[in-house]
């Protein structure tokens, strides 16, 4: 091989090396992305906790978003017991800190206090800093407290949840069939943490004129035992098909050994295409 | 999708004429604006002729759905919401009667939201709307694009809201 030859390898190597080099060694910003660890409690009488513990991949805290964030929803009644229906009422949701009661609206301030968030605040307080609060400072009188600290506590060690495939759909709602239909109305309520179905809860609203809601839960059948007997066949069959649907983060799951012909009531029927139209965020021509 | 007009033919004796109805916000695309011409459309009785753009307005309620997680919960969002008067003639265009800034935040509830609302004039005098007394009513809305959003598919329900008139 001449000398030449040797030279343009040589000199076709070097640039291989120092290109090769050149892109290995050029340093690139990580990308942050946006991690949440939820823990909830979720409780009998339809409300649902929620502590989030939002940070980036690395475990720090995002510019301009709360590091953690607490709140209250009732995904099985629409309205509080003394509630008064009103034809001009907007639909509703409860949400605690919205007049459900005078202490609990009071502790929902108190822990917006704590963490340090509030509607006209510009510059959120770090996760360290939160921490650093005494936490006596702090006391409750609807919300127990000990269940409160300790949701906190596990939400900062807990891990963050994957992205499930409901990432893009609304992260809660409380949605209903709009009127009744042969007498009663289907009623869905869930929330999701990062597009995973965390919770639903799903009731038929009977048509009752001498409620003031208007309507009886199948759910307070159930509950004061003056449920029929179908209507509890009814209850089995959806308390196992909620389960299934979180279990299987699938709005469309159906129940383990689902009974076939149960399966085939029109409540049924009704609750699946009420799901389906969830599954594909098709929400907008139900009660909200 | 139908369109939803709805009249409101007998006026209070009071003045200002709230529509009794409330609307849900209808799905958008954040970075672009979202017009509910044609979808919903709300007509109501002004008391007077030549209402101007400072005769009409919006109120906010509580939404009943949050944010999914695929949006940034961050403070710097806003949302524009604009008031329209549907005019729909070759020689005369929509009016804008007026626009809101919506200011995103982490409320005391934990929700993530539009809590407060400025209203911004349209012009710095007030321009006539409408020839008659019947205000045909419509929304546009953006929504902010924050960096890191990982989706601009803004759910229906952020917001709730009646449309007002003098």
């Amino acid at each position: 091989m001449g000398k030449l030859k040797k030279k343009r390898i040589l000199s076709f190597i070097l640039c291989l090396f120092t290109a090769f080099f050149a892109l290995t060694s050029c340093s690139h910003e990580k990308e942050s992305f946006v991690r949440q660890n939820i823990v909830r409690r979720v409780y009998d009488d339809g409300w649902v906790y929620t502590m989030t513990y939002t940070h980036d991949s690395d475990g720090n805290d995002i510019d301009s978003v709360p590091p953690i964030v607490f709140n209250a929803i009732n995904f099985r009644y629409r309205y509080p017991a003394d509630f008064t229906a009103d034809e001009e009422n907007p639909g509703r949701i409860q949400i605690l800190g919205h007049g459900i009661s005078p202490e609990s609206d009071e502790d929902i301030k108190n822990i917006a206090a704590f963490f340090g968030y509030g509607e006209n605040i510009t510059h959120y307080p770090g996760t360290d800093e939160i921490l650093a609060k005494d936490r006596n400072q702090l006391q409750l009188k609807a919300i127990d407290r000990e269940v409160f600290f300790r949701m906190l506590d596990e939400a900062l060690k807990s891990d963050a949840r994957k992205n499930g495939k409901y990432i893009d759909y609304p992260s809660f709602a409380l949605l209903s069939e709009p009127g009744f239909k042969d007498g009663y109305s289907v009623q869905i309520g869930h929330c999701l943490g990062m597009g995973n179905i965390d919770v639903i809860m799903i009731d038929i609203l009977y048509k009752d004129d001498n409620s003031p809601m208007g309507y009886t839960q199948l759910y307070d059948l159930i509950k004061n035992g003056t449920a029929t007997p179908d209507q509890k066949l009814l209850y089995e069959y959806i308390s196992g098909l909620e389960e299934s649907i979180v279990k299987n983060n699938n709005f469309k799951a159906k129940p383990d050994n689902a009974d076939k012909e149960l399966s085939k009531r029109p409540e049924i029927k009704r609750i699946e295409k009420f799901l389906s139209d969830i599954d594909q965020n098709n929400i907008s021509g139900y009660f909200m | 999708m139908l369109s939803l007009l709805i009249s409101l033919v007998c006026l209070p004796a009071h003045a200002e004429n709230i529509y009794p109805t409330y609307f849900d916000s209808l799905a958008s695309t954040t970075g672009s604006y979202t017009s509910y011409k044609g979808t919903q459309e709300i007509q109501l009785l002004c008391s007077y002729t030549h209402p101007s753009s400072g005769d009409a307005g919006i109120y906010f309620y509580q939404p009943s759905a949050g944010l999914s997680a695929s949006f940034i919960h961050s403070n710097n969002r806003r949302g524009t919401i604009m008031l329209a008067e549907k005019d729909d003639e070759w020689f005369n265009y929509d009016d804008i009667v007026t626009y809101y800034i919506g200011y995103f935040s982490t409320g005391s509830d934990g929700i993530y939201s539009m809590y407060t609302y400025g209203r911004q004039e349209a012009y710095s005098t007030p321009t006539t709307i409408e020839d008659d007394n019947m205000l045909e009513l419509y929304l546009k809305v953006n929504i902010d694009i924050v960096q890191g959003d990982t989706s601009n598919n803004v759910p229906v329900g952020l917001f709730r809201y009646r449309v007002w008139a003098n």
